[in-house]
Protein backbone atom coordinates (compact mmCIF):
# COMPACT_ATOMS: atom_id res chain seq x y z
CA UNK A 1 0.00 0.00 0.00
CA UNK A 2 1.47 3.48 -0.84
CA UNK A 3 2.31 5.76 2.05
CA UNK A 4 1.06 8.64 3.01
CA UNK A 5 0.51 11.16 0.36
CA UNK A 6 0.19 15.15 0.88
CA UNK A 7 -2.65 15.67 -1.64
CA UNK A 8 -2.24 19.24 -1.95
CA UNK A 9 1.22 19.01 -3.45
CA UNK A 10 0.44 16.03 -5.48
CA UNK A 11 0.57 15.30 -9.32
CA UNK A 12 -2.75 14.26 -10.62
CA UNK A 13 -1.58 10.87 -11.15
CA UNK A 14 -1.03 10.70 -7.21
CA UNK A 15 -3.78 12.16 -6.49
CA UNK A 16 -5.91 9.38 -8.76
CA UNK A 17 -3.98 6.85 -7.55
CA UNK A 18 -4.94 7.64 -4.04
CA UNK A 19 -8.89 7.79 -5.21
CA UNK A 20 -8.71 4.55 -6.75
CA UNK A 21 -7.43 3.24 -3.58
CA UNK A 22 -10.55 4.67 -1.62
CA UNK A 23 -9.37 7.76 -0.07
CA UNK A 24 -12.00 10.16 -0.40
CA UNK A 25 -10.00 13.11 0.31
CA UNK A 26 -8.65 12.13 -2.60
CA UNK A 27 -11.92 12.77 -4.72
CA UNK A 28 -12.57 15.72 -2.71
CA UNK A 29 -8.83 17.10 -4.01
CA UNK A 30 -9.73 16.73 -7.26
CA UNK A 31 -13.07 18.00 -7.35
CA UNK A 32 -11.25 21.16 -5.67
CA UNK A 33 -8.65 21.18 -8.54
CA UNK A 34 -10.89 21.24 -11.17
CA UNK A 35 -14.02 22.73 -10.11
CA UNK A 36 -13.35 26.52 -10.67
CA UNK A 37 -11.90 25.85 -14.47
CA UNK A 38 -14.66 22.85 -15.34
CA UNK A 39 -17.59 25.37 -13.97
CA UNK A 40 -16.24 28.12 -15.99
CA UNK A 41 -15.41 26.39 -19.14
CA UNK A 42 -18.93 25.20 -19.04
CA UNK A 43 -20.43 28.35 -17.97
CA UNK A 44 -19.30 30.36 -21.04
CA UNK A 45 -20.20 27.59 -23.20
CA UNK A 46 -23.91 27.88 -22.15
CA UNK A 47 -24.46 30.82 -20.50
CA UNK A 48 -26.95 30.02 -17.57
CA UNK A 49 -25.49 29.57 -14.36
CA UNK A 50 -27.74 27.09 -12.74
CA UNK A 51 -27.05 24.86 -15.90
CA UNK A 52 -23.74 25.09 -16.09
CA UNK A 53 -23.59 24.04 -12.40
CA UNK A 54 -25.50 21.23 -13.11
CA UNK A 55 -23.25 20.26 -16.08
CA UNK A 56 -20.38 20.79 -14.01
CA UNK A 57 -21.52 18.24 -11.81
CA UNK A 58 -22.69 15.70 -14.05
CA UNK A 59 -18.82 16.14 -15.14
CA UNK A 60 -17.26 15.31 -12.18
CA UNK A 61 -19.30 12.45 -10.99
CA UNK A 62 -18.81 11.10 -14.23
CA UNK A 63 -14.99 11.36 -14.66
CA UNK A 64 -14.70 10.36 -10.18
CA UNK A 65 -16.89 7.35 -11.27
CA UNK A 66 -15.03 5.83 -14.07
CA UNK A 67 -11.13 6.93 -12.78
CA UNK A 68 -10.40 3.17 -12.99
CA UNK A 69 -11.07 3.49 -16.50
CA UNK A 70 -8.45 6.37 -16.67
CA UNK A 71 -5.63 5.46 -18.37
CA UNK A 72 -2.48 7.42 -16.98
CA UNK A 73 -0.57 7.92 -20.16
CA UNK A 74 -2.85 10.72 -21.20
CA UNK A 75 -3.51 13.94 -18.85
CA UNK A 76 -6.24 13.60 -16.27
CA UNK A 77 -6.95 17.43 -16.87
CA UNK A 78 -7.52 16.80 -21.03
CA UNK A 79 -9.30 13.99 -19.61
CA UNK A 80 -11.83 16.18 -17.40
CA UNK A 81 -12.07 18.92 -19.89
CA UNK A 82 -12.82 16.88 -23.03
CA UNK A 83 -16.18 15.00 -20.79
CA UNK A 84 -16.97 18.68 -19.85
CA UNK A 85 -16.70 19.90 -22.99
CA UNK A 86 -18.93 17.17 -24.28
CA UNK A 87 -21.25 17.95 -21.75
CA UNK A 88 -21.37 21.61 -22.89
CA UNK A 89 -21.88 20.66 -27.04
CA UNK A 90 -24.30 17.76 -26.48
CA UNK A 91 -26.73 20.18 -24.13
CA UNK A 92 -25.97 23.12 -26.61
CA UNK A 93 -27.16 20.73 -29.48
CA UNK A 94 -29.79 19.32 -27.40
CA UNK A 95 -31.03 22.84 -27.17
CA UNK A 96 -31.26 23.76 -30.68
CA UNK A 97 -33.07 20.78 -31.12
CA UNK A 98 -35.64 21.70 -28.24
CA UNK A 99 -35.91 24.87 -29.09
CA UNK A 100 -39.96 26.37 -28.93
CA UNK A 101 -41.32 28.14 -31.47
CA UNK A 102 -42.53 31.62 -29.49
CA UNK A 103 -45.91 31.37 -31.59
CA UNK A 104 -46.28 28.01 -29.45
CA UNK A 105 -45.28 24.04 -28.49
CA UNK A 106 -44.87 21.90 -31.65
CA UNK A 107 -47.90 19.70 -30.34
CA UNK A 108 -50.27 22.75 -29.92
CA UNK A 109 -53.15 22.37 -32.77
CA UNK A 110 -55.85 24.31 -31.45
CA UNK A 111 -55.46 28.29 -30.58
CA UNK A 112 -56.01 28.46 -27.23
CA UNK A 113 -53.24 25.74 -26.72
CA UNK A 114 -51.23 27.85 -29.06
CA UNK A 115 -51.78 30.66 -27.22
CA UNK A 116 -51.05 28.75 -23.59
CA UNK A 117 -48.02 27.15 -24.97
CA UNK A 118 -46.38 30.38 -26.56
CA UNK A 119 -43.79 32.01 -24.87
CA UNK A 120 -44.47 35.41 -23.05
CA UNK A 121 -41.04 37.40 -24.01
CA UNK A 122 -40.58 40.91 -21.76
CA UNK A 123 -42.71 40.00 -18.60
CA UNK A 124 -40.46 38.21 -16.81
CA UNK A 125 -38.35 40.29 -14.64
CA UNK A 126 -34.44 39.72 -13.58
CA UNK A 127 -34.08 37.32 -10.91
CA UNK A 128 -30.99 37.66 -9.04
CA UNK A 129 -28.97 34.80 -10.55
CA UNK A 130 -30.23 36.27 -14.24
CA UNK A 131 -28.47 39.70 -12.28
CA UNK A 132 -25.44 37.53 -11.23
CA UNK A 133 -25.05 36.53 -14.88
CA UNK A 134 -25.13 39.55 -16.46
CA UNK A 135 -22.20 41.11 -14.44
CA UNK A 136 -20.43 38.28 -15.10
CA UNK A 137 -21.13 37.52 -18.50
CA UNK A 138 -22.33 40.94 -19.32
CA UNK A 139 -18.97 42.34 -20.63
CA UNK A 140 -18.09 43.30 -23.88
CA UNK A 141 -15.73 40.77 -24.09
CA UNK A 142 -17.78 38.21 -22.96
CA UNK A 143 -20.69 38.84 -24.84
CA UNK A 144 -19.12 38.81 -28.28
CA UNK A 145 -17.37 35.29 -27.13
CA UNK A 146 -20.65 34.23 -26.24
CA UNK A 147 -21.53 34.87 -29.90
CA UNK A 148 -19.28 32.43 -31.30
CA UNK A 149 -19.97 28.99 -32.78
CA UNK A 150 -19.45 26.65 -29.68
CA UNK A 151 -16.39 24.65 -31.11
CA UNK A 152 -14.61 28.39 -32.13
CA UNK A 153 -15.96 29.46 -28.14
CA UNK A 154 -14.24 25.86 -26.65
CA UNK A 155 -11.03 26.71 -28.10
CA UNK A 156 -10.91 29.84 -27.62
CA UNK A 157 -11.50 29.50 -23.86
CA UNK A 158 -9.12 26.49 -23.71
CA UNK A 159 -6.30 28.53 -25.33
CA UNK A 160 -6.93 32.09 -23.47
CA UNK A 161 -8.39 31.45 -20.45
CA UNK A 162 -7.33 28.10 -19.48
CA UNK A 163 -4.11 28.42 -21.20
CA UNK A 164 -3.52 25.42 -23.13
CA UNK A 165 -1.33 24.12 -25.87
CA UNK A 166 -3.22 23.77 -29.08
CA UNK A 167 -1.64 20.51 -29.14
CA UNK A 168 -3.75 19.74 -25.87
CA UNK A 169 -6.78 21.06 -27.23
CA UNK A 170 -6.82 18.99 -30.61
CA UNK A 171 -6.76 16.01 -28.20
CA UNK A 172 -9.38 17.00 -25.63
CA UNK A 173 -11.81 18.23 -28.91
CA UNK A 174 -10.60 15.64 -30.87
CA UNK A 175 -10.00 17.47 -33.77
CA UNK A 176 -6.69 17.87 -36.37
CA UNK A 177 -4.06 20.17 -34.84
CA UNK A 178 -4.70 22.10 -38.10
CA UNK A 179 -8.19 22.40 -37.76
CA UNK A 180 -7.89 23.92 -34.04
CA UNK A 181 -5.34 26.77 -34.92
CA UNK A 182 -7.78 27.26 -37.46
CA UNK A 183 -10.67 27.61 -35.13
CA UNK A 184 -8.74 29.70 -32.81
CA UNK A 185 -7.57 31.88 -35.90
CA UNK A 186 -10.85 32.51 -36.83
CA UNK A 187 -12.37 33.44 -33.27
CA UNK A 188 -9.69 35.70 -33.09
CA UNK A 189 -10.75 37.70 -35.99
CA UNK A 190 -14.46 37.76 -35.43
CA UNK A 191 -13.77 38.87 -31.89
CA UNK A 192 -11.82 41.25 -33.26
CA UNK A 193 -14.27 42.53 -35.13
CA UNK A 194 -16.92 42.24 -32.83
CA UNK A 195 -14.61 44.04 -30.84
CA UNK A 196 -13.77 46.60 -32.93
CA UNK A 197 -16.18 50.05 -32.11
CA UNK A 198 -15.47 51.32 -35.81
CA UNK A 199 -16.91 47.99 -37.05
CA UNK A 200 -19.75 48.44 -34.32
CA UNK A 201 -20.68 51.76 -35.22
CA UNK A 202 -20.50 51.19 -39.18
CA UNK A 203 -23.21 47.91 -38.22
CA UNK B 1 -7.07 47.61 -32.24
CA UNK B 2 -5.05 47.93 -35.47
CA UNK B 3 -6.45 47.03 -38.20
CA UNK B 4 -3.88 46.15 -40.44
CA UNK B 5 -2.24 43.86 -37.77
CA UNK B 6 -2.93 39.86 -38.35
CA UNK B 7 -5.96 38.78 -35.46
CA UNK B 8 -2.83 36.72 -34.44
CA UNK B 9 -1.09 38.83 -32.98
CA UNK B 10 -3.23 41.51 -32.06
CA UNK B 11 -2.14 43.12 -28.43
CA UNK B 12 -5.32 44.69 -27.88
CA UNK B 13 -7.45 41.29 -28.55
CA UNK B 14 -4.51 39.44 -26.32
CA UNK B 15 -5.13 42.18 -23.09
CA UNK B 16 -8.84 41.58 -23.08
CA UNK B 17 -8.48 37.72 -23.65
CA UNK B 18 -5.72 37.69 -20.51
CA UNK B 19 -8.63 39.77 -18.18
CA UNK B 20 -10.91 36.67 -18.41
CA UNK B 21 -11.57 35.20 -15.10
CA UNK B 22 -12.50 31.83 -13.80
CA UNK B 23 -15.67 31.39 -12.44
CA UNK B 24 -16.97 29.85 -9.02
CA UNK B 25 -20.14 27.34 -8.68
CA UNK B 26 -21.82 27.96 -5.69
CA UNK B 27 -20.48 26.96 -1.90
CA UNK B 28 -21.29 23.12 -1.28
CA UNK B 29 -20.51 21.86 -5.27
CA UNK B 30 -17.89 19.62 -3.77
CA UNK B 31 -20.37 18.25 -1.41
CA UNK B 32 -22.99 18.21 -4.09
CA UNK B 33 -20.28 15.90 -6.61
CA UNK B 34 -19.21 13.37 -3.50
CA UNK B 35 -22.60 12.77 -3.09
CA UNK B 36 -23.19 11.05 -6.46
CA UNK B 37 -19.85 9.17 -6.49
CA UNK B 38 -19.11 5.70 -6.02
CA UNK B 39 -15.99 5.64 -3.34
CA UNK B 40 -14.24 2.13 -3.79
CA UNK B 41 -13.54 0.34 -1.06
CA UNK B 42 -10.05 0.96 0.16
CA UNK B 43 -7.72 -1.73 -1.94
CA UNK B 44 -5.92 -3.85 0.80
CA UNK B 45 -9.60 -4.73 1.05
CA UNK B 46 -10.51 -5.61 -2.00
CA UNK B 47 -7.20 -7.86 -2.30
CA UNK B 48 -8.03 -9.36 0.88
CA UNK B 49 -11.49 -10.21 -0.57
CA UNK B 50 -10.30 -11.59 -3.52
CA UNK B 51 -7.90 -13.59 -2.03
CA UNK B 52 -10.46 -15.04 0.08
CA UNK B 53 -12.86 -15.60 -2.81
CA UNK B 54 -9.92 -17.59 -4.64
CA UNK B 55 -9.57 -19.47 -1.37
CA UNK B 56 -13.16 -20.48 -0.99
CA UNK B 57 -12.92 -20.85 -5.14
CA UNK B 58 -10.43 -23.71 -4.79
CA UNK B 59 -10.67 -24.99 -1.64
CA UNK B 60 -7.80 -23.69 -0.06
CA UNK B 61 -9.95 -22.44 2.55
CA UNK B 62 -9.81 -25.53 4.22
CA UNK B 63 -6.26 -25.92 3.98
CA UNK B 64 -5.86 -22.42 5.77
CA UNK B 65 -8.20 -23.84 8.32
CA UNK B 66 -6.41 -26.72 8.62
CA UNK B 67 -2.98 -25.03 9.24
CA UNK B 68 -4.43 -22.85 11.57
CA UNK B 69 -5.67 -25.46 13.76
CA UNK B 70 -2.81 -27.31 13.67
CA UNK B 71 -0.86 -24.08 14.58
CA UNK B 72 -3.08 -23.48 17.44
CA UNK B 73 -2.86 -27.15 18.73
CA UNK B 74 0.80 -27.37 18.26
CA UNK B 75 0.81 -24.02 20.25
CA UNK B 76 -1.09 -25.18 23.03
CA UNK B 77 0.76 -28.62 22.79
CA UNK B 78 4.00 -26.82 23.21
CA UNK B 79 3.05 -24.76 26.12
CA UNK B 80 1.47 -27.95 28.17
CA UNK B 81 4.64 -29.42 27.46
CA UNK B 82 6.75 -26.44 28.70
CA UNK B 83 4.85 -26.83 32.02
CA UNK B 84 4.72 -30.38 32.48
CA UNK B 85 8.92 -30.75 32.23
CA UNK B 86 9.41 -27.34 34.58
CA UNK B 87 6.96 -28.14 37.37
CA UNK B 88 9.27 -26.69 39.81
CA UNK B 89 10.12 -23.63 37.94
CA UNK B 90 6.56 -23.01 37.05
CA UNK B 91 5.56 -23.63 40.64
CA UNK B 92 7.62 -21.32 41.68
CA UNK B 93 7.23 -18.67 39.00
CA UNK B 94 3.64 -18.50 39.95
CA UNK B 95 4.00 -18.23 43.63
CA UNK B 96 6.02 -15.48 43.31
CA UNK B 97 4.04 -13.95 40.54
CA UNK B 98 0.65 -14.43 43.24
CA UNK B 99 2.83 -13.10 46.22
CA UNK B 100 4.10 -10.50 44.54
CA UNK B 101 1.17 -8.95 41.99
CA UNK B 102 -1.71 -11.30 42.44
CA UNK B 103 -2.19 -10.38 46.17
CA UNK B 104 -1.48 -7.03 46.14
CA UNK B 105 -3.90 -6.09 43.65
CA UNK B 106 -6.61 -8.05 45.42
CA UNK B 107 -5.78 -6.72 48.62
CA UNK B 108 -5.80 -3.21 47.27
CA UNK B 109 -9.16 -3.63 45.52
CA UNK B 110 -11.03 -4.91 48.66
CA UNK B 111 -9.78 -2.03 50.29
CA UNK B 112 -10.88 0.05 47.49
CA UNK B 113 -14.13 -1.69 47.84
CA UNK B 114 -14.31 -1.25 51.90
CA UNK B 115 -13.83 2.27 51.75
CA UNK B 116 -16.42 2.78 49.24
CA UNK B 117 -18.71 0.94 51.37
CA UNK B 118 -17.82 2.49 54.29
CA UNK B 119 -18.05 6.36 52.98
CA UNK B 120 -22.00 4.88 51.46
CA UNK B 121 -23.27 3.89 55.12
CA UNK B 122 -21.60 6.48 56.84
CA UNK B 123 -23.75 8.54 54.46
CA UNK B 124 -27.09 6.82 55.00
CA UNK B 125 -25.99 6.57 58.95
CA UNK B 126 -26.24 10.91 58.65
CA UNK B 127 -28.89 10.63 56.50
CA UNK B 128 -30.79 8.79 59.46
CA UNK B 129 -32.73 7.21 56.83
CA UNK B 130 -35.36 4.06 58.17
CA UNK B 131 -34.08 1.31 57.33
CA UNK B 132 -37.62 0.11 56.06
CA UNK B 133 -36.86 2.82 53.97
CA UNK B 134 -34.01 1.79 52.38
CA UNK B 135 -34.71 -1.57 51.71
CA UNK B 136 -37.96 0.19 49.49
CA UNK B 137 -35.60 2.46 48.09
CA UNK B 138 -33.41 -0.53 46.48
CA UNK B 139 -36.09 -2.68 45.81
CA UNK B 140 -37.94 0.07 43.48
CA UNK B 141 -34.24 0.85 42.08
CA UNK B 142 -34.00 -2.65 40.79
CA UNK B 143 -37.12 -3.20 39.65
CA UNK B 144 -37.04 0.13 37.96
CA UNK B 145 -33.63 -1.47 36.46
CA UNK B 146 -35.43 -4.58 35.64
CA UNK B 147 -38.31 -3.16 33.60
CA UNK B 148 -35.98 -0.17 31.78
CA UNK B 149 -33.80 -3.14 30.95
CA UNK B 150 -36.79 -4.77 29.08
CA UNK B 151 -38.33 -1.96 27.77
CA UNK B 152 -34.79 -1.01 26.27
CA UNK B 153 -34.70 -4.55 24.40
CA UNK B 154 -38.44 -4.40 23.43
CA UNK B 155 -37.74 -0.97 21.45
CA UNK B 156 -34.56 -2.33 19.72
CA UNK B 157 -36.10 -5.56 18.40
CA UNK B 158 -36.50 -5.39 14.61
CA UNK B 159 -39.97 -4.71 13.26
CA UNK B 160 -41.53 -8.63 12.40
CA UNK B 161 -44.12 -8.81 9.79
CA UNK B 162 -45.52 -12.48 9.12
CA UNK B 163 -47.03 -13.19 5.99
CA UNK B 164 -50.70 -12.78 6.17
CA UNK B 165 -49.91 -8.82 7.54
CA UNK B 166 -48.46 -7.93 4.54
CA UNK B 167 -50.84 -9.94 2.15
CA UNK B 168 -53.90 -8.16 4.33
CA UNK B 169 -51.79 -4.48 3.72
CA UNK B 170 -52.25 -5.50 0.04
Amino acid sequence: MAGPVDLTTATDQEVVERACEGAETAFRELIRRYQRPVFSLIYRMVRDRELAEDLAQETFVKVLNALDRYRPEFKFSSWVFKIANNAAIDHLRKRELDTLSLEGGPDATTADRLEATALQVGDVSESPLEELVARELGSTIEQAIGKLRPEYRACIIMRHVEGRPYEEIAGMLELPLGTVKTYIHRARSELREMLDPLSESTT
Amino acid sequence: MNPQLPADDDPFLDSRLSKLEQFSPRPGFEDRVIAQVRVPTPRWIRQLQAYLRSLADTGRVWWLVGGMATMSFASLTAVVALIATNTTEVHTAWGEAVTRVLLPSWRAFLGTVADIARSTYSLFEVLAVPRHTLVTVAAVTVVATMLSTWALHRMMQPVRVTRAEVDAQR
